[in-house]
C-alpha cells in the first residue's frame, strides 16, 4: 500500500526525516464519520538494515 | 507453433510534426500518419485492411479513421493502454494476419499529449473523476507515472549505489542524438550539471529527467514477409515480439519484490526465445525513454549489463551513436535518435525504421552542428537488410552488413530524406488563421501526390484540422440549388463567400481577417 509519511499530528512530515530503512506505523486520518484515510507516522523503532535517503 | 520469426515485417512508417499545440484533432492527426505511412510503403487504400490503435479515451478510434483514407476494413481494435501497447498491437497484427483475419495492418497512435490529456495527470486528465485504482492512489497525491515509477528508481540507488550523475548520461546521450535530428521537437543538446541542476517533479526525477510530452501521431504498417516483398522500402523482418508483459502486479507493481525489476526481466526470454538471439547478437537498441531511469532498467532487465551495473552502463559513452562494445568480434551502438516524445514507444521506432532502412543518416546534423559526422563505425550501422526484434517497450533491430546504393555518389550516396523532411510544413500558429489555412494547405499538397500513393485518396477536408480555433469551416450538404456552395469547399475565415447573404450559417466568417482573428479568439476562449 502507499501513503503519506505524515507527522503524529497529520501534517507533513519533514523530508529530511525521510529515508529508507525507517520504521513506520499505519495510522488513519479521519476524513468524515464513516472515512479514513491510512497514512504512516515513523516509529522510534530502530531500523531494520540500512537506512538511507537521497543525497540532496 | 510454428515460429512467426521473419514472417511478417513493417514495411511503412509514419508520423506528423511534433509539437506542444498541433491544433489538430487526434483524427485528423490520425490520418495524417497513416497516410504517410502508406505511402511510404507504397501502399493503396485497398491494400490495408487492418486497422488498430492504443488509446485511454484520449484519442479517435481506428474505425474513424480507416474511412478517410478510403479504407475498408476486415479487422480493426482499439485498446487501453499505453507504453509497450506499441509492441503488443505488433504482435495482434501478427497475430491477426497469420489467422486469416486481414493482410495488411495500419497501427496508430495519436494523442495531444501535450496540449489536450497530460500524462502527468494535468489538463483534460485532471477533470476525469476518481474511480478505480485512483481511488488508492490520487487521494495521496499520486497521479504522475514519474510518482508511480520512482520506488522502483529509488530502490535502484539504494540497492546498487546508481547515481543521479549517471542515469543523467541517458539524457545527455539522448539529446545528442535529438539534435542531430531534423524532426526532433527538443534539439538542444544538455550537459549532466543541466539535468542535474533542474527542477525536482518528483525525487529522484529532475525534470530533465523525465521526457516532453508532445501532440503527435505515428503509424507503422505491418504485413506479411511475402506481400512485403512487393512494396517500395526495404522491410523491417520482426524476429520476435512482446508487448505488455507485466510484473506480478501492475497497480502496485513495487509490492512485489524485487523492487528493482522491470517487465523486461519477463520479456527478455520471449523475444529472445523467439528470434533465437542473445544480447550479444544485437548491434542496434533502441529504448523507451520516459524517464532515464527507464533506459537503464531495460537494458539490465534484457541483459546487456549485469543486474546492478546500469549505472555505469549507461555512463560509459556505450548508448552514444558510435559507442562501441567488445562481445567477442562484434560491435554494439545502442540508441540511435530518440527524444522526441510522446507517443509511448512509437516515437523512438520511427526514428530507428528510418535508420534502419537508411532513410535518414544517423550522422545528418544541425547546420551549424560541431559535433563530427559520424564515421565508419555509424556507416557500418546503417543495414543493408534490415531485421528487427520488437521488445517490450522497445524496438530492437538487428543489423546486416551495409552496402552503398547503387548509382549514388560518395559522400551522400547513402543519404535518402524522407519525404517528411523534404516538404516543409509551416509551423501551426494558433492564433493567426491564416498561418493555419497555409498548414492545412500543405499537408494537402503532400496528399496531391497521386503519383507516390496510387489509389490512396488524399487528405479529405473533414479530416483537416479539426479544432475550434481553426479558420476553415467544412460545409458539407449546403446545395447550389439555394445558392450555396457544395461538396468539399472549405469555407475560410475572413474570405466571403461567393454569395454570402445566400449561404447560411457563415455571416460570422465575413469582415475580413481581423474578424476572423477576432472570431477565433473567441472560439479558442
Amino acid at each position: 500500500m502507499i501513503g503519506n509519511l505524515v507527522t503524529p499530528d497529520g501534517k507533513a512530515e519533514a523530508e529530511s526525516k525521510v529515508a529508507i530503512g525507517k520504521r513506520v506505523r499505519v495510522v488513519f486520518q479521519d476524513l468524515s464519520e464513516d472515512f479514513a484515510l491510512p497514512q504512516f507516522t515513523l516509529t522510534d523503532e530502530p531500523p531494520i538494515g540500512r537506512v538511507w535517503s537521497l543525497p540532496g | 507453433m510454428a515460429s512467426l520469426k521473419d514472417k511478417y515485417c513493417i514495411v511503412g512508417v509514419g508520423e506528423t510534426e511534433y509539437s506542444k499545440h498541433s491544433g489538430r484533432s487526434t483524427r485528423a492527426m490520425a490520418v495524417e500518419a497513416a497516410r504517410k505511412a502508406m505511402v511510404d510503403a507504397g501502399l493503396s487504400a485497398k491494400d490495408v485492411d487492418g486497422m488498430m490503435s492504443y488509446q485511454g479515451g484520449d484519442s479517435t478510434p481506428a474505425n474513424w479513421v480507416a474511412p478517410d483514407l478510403g479504407i475498408r476494413l476486415n479487422f480493426y481494435m482499439d485498446v487501453v493502454g499505453g507504453g509497450s501497447s506499441t509492441e503488443a498491437l505488433v504482435g495482434l497484427a501478427m497475430g491477426a494476419i497469420e489467422a486469416g483475419m486481414c493482410k495488411t495492418v495500419a497501427i496508430f497512435r495519436s494523442m495531444n499529449g501535450y496540449s489536450d490529456f497530460r500524462i502527468g495527470g494535468t489538463g483534460a486528465r485532471a477533470a476525469q473523476p476518481v474511480r478505480g485504482l485512483d481511488l488508492a492512489q490520487v487521494p495521496f497525491g499520486m497521479r504522475s507515472a514519474g510518482q508511480a515509477f520512482a520506488p522502483t528508481f529509488m530502490r535502484h540507488m539504494y540497492e546498487y549505489g546508481t547515481t543521479s550523475e549517471q542515469v543523467a548520461r541517458v539524457r545527455v546521450a539522448h539529446s545528442k542524438h535529438a539534435s542531430q535530428n531534423p524532426k526532433s521537437l527538443l534539439k538542444e543538446r544538455v550537459t549532466v550539471q543541466d539535468v542535474l541542476g533542474s527542477r525536482w517533479i518528483c525525487k529522484p526525477l529532475h525534470l530533465l529527467d523525465c521526457c516532453v510530452e508532445t501532440d503527435n501521431a505515428t503509424c507503422v504498417i505491418v504485413t506479411s514477409a511475402e506481400r512485403a516483398r512487393d512494396l517500395k522500402q526495404k522491410p523491417a523482418y520482426i524476429m520476435g515480439v512482446a508487448g505488455r508483459v507485466n510484473k506480478p502486479r501492475t497497480d502496485f507493481h513495487w509490492a512485489t519484490g524485487p523492487i528493482t525489476r522491470v517487465a523486461g526481466y519477463y520479456a527478455k526470454d520471449i523475444v529472445f526465445g523467439q528470434a533465437g538471439i542473445t544480447p550479444e547478437d544485437v548491434s542496434v537498441t533502441g529504448s523507451y525513454d520516459a524517464f532515464t531511469f527507464t533506459t537503464m532498467l531495460q537494458l539490465e532487465e534484457y541483459g546487456f549489463c549485469k543486474k546492478g551495473e546500469g549505472g555505469q552502463y549507461v555512463s560509459s559513452g556505450i548508448i552514444e551513436l558510435g559507442g562501441r562494445h567488445e562481445h567477442g568480434h562484434r560491435e554494439r551502438a545502442p540508441a540511435p535518435w530518440p527524444r522526441r516524445r510522446l507517443l509511448p514507444g512509437l516515437g523512438r521506432g520511427q526514428a530507428q525504421l528510418r535508420l534502419l532502412a537508411g532513410q535518414v543518416p544517423p550522422g545528418q546534423g544541425l547546420p551549424d552542428h560541431h559535433e563530427p559526422r559520424l564515421g565508419d563505425a555509424a556507416n557500418r550501422l546503417r543495414p543493408h537488410h534490415a531485421q528487427l526484434t520488437a521488445v517490450t517497450t522497445e524496438v530492437r533491430a538487428e543489423t546486416g552488413p551495409t552496402s552503398r546504393r547503387r548509382g549514388a555518389r560518395r559522400g551522400e550516396s547513402q543519404i535518402t530524406r524522407s519525404r517528411d523532411a523534404q516538404r516543409r510544413v509551416p509551423r501551426h500558429e494558433p492564433d493567426d488563421p491564416g498561418e493555419r489555412f497555409r498548414v492545412a494547405r500543405a499537408l494537402q499538397a503532400g496528399a496531391r501526390t497521386q503519383a507516390d500513393a496510387p489509389g490512396l485518396p488524399g487528405l479529405r477536408p473533414h479530416a483537416l484540422p479539426a479544432h475550434p480555433r481553426v479558420p476553415v469551416v467544412h460545409g458539407p450538404g449546403v446545395g447550389l440549388e439555394r445558392g450555396e456552395r457544395q461538396g468539399p469547399h472549405l469555407f475560410v475565415r475572413g474570405r466571403p463567400p461567393r454569395h454570402p447573404a445566400r449561404v447560411q450559417g457563415v455571416d460570422a466568417l465575413r469582415g475580413g481577417p481581423r474578424r476572423a482573428r477576432r472570431a477565433a479568439r473567441q472560439a479558442s476562449g
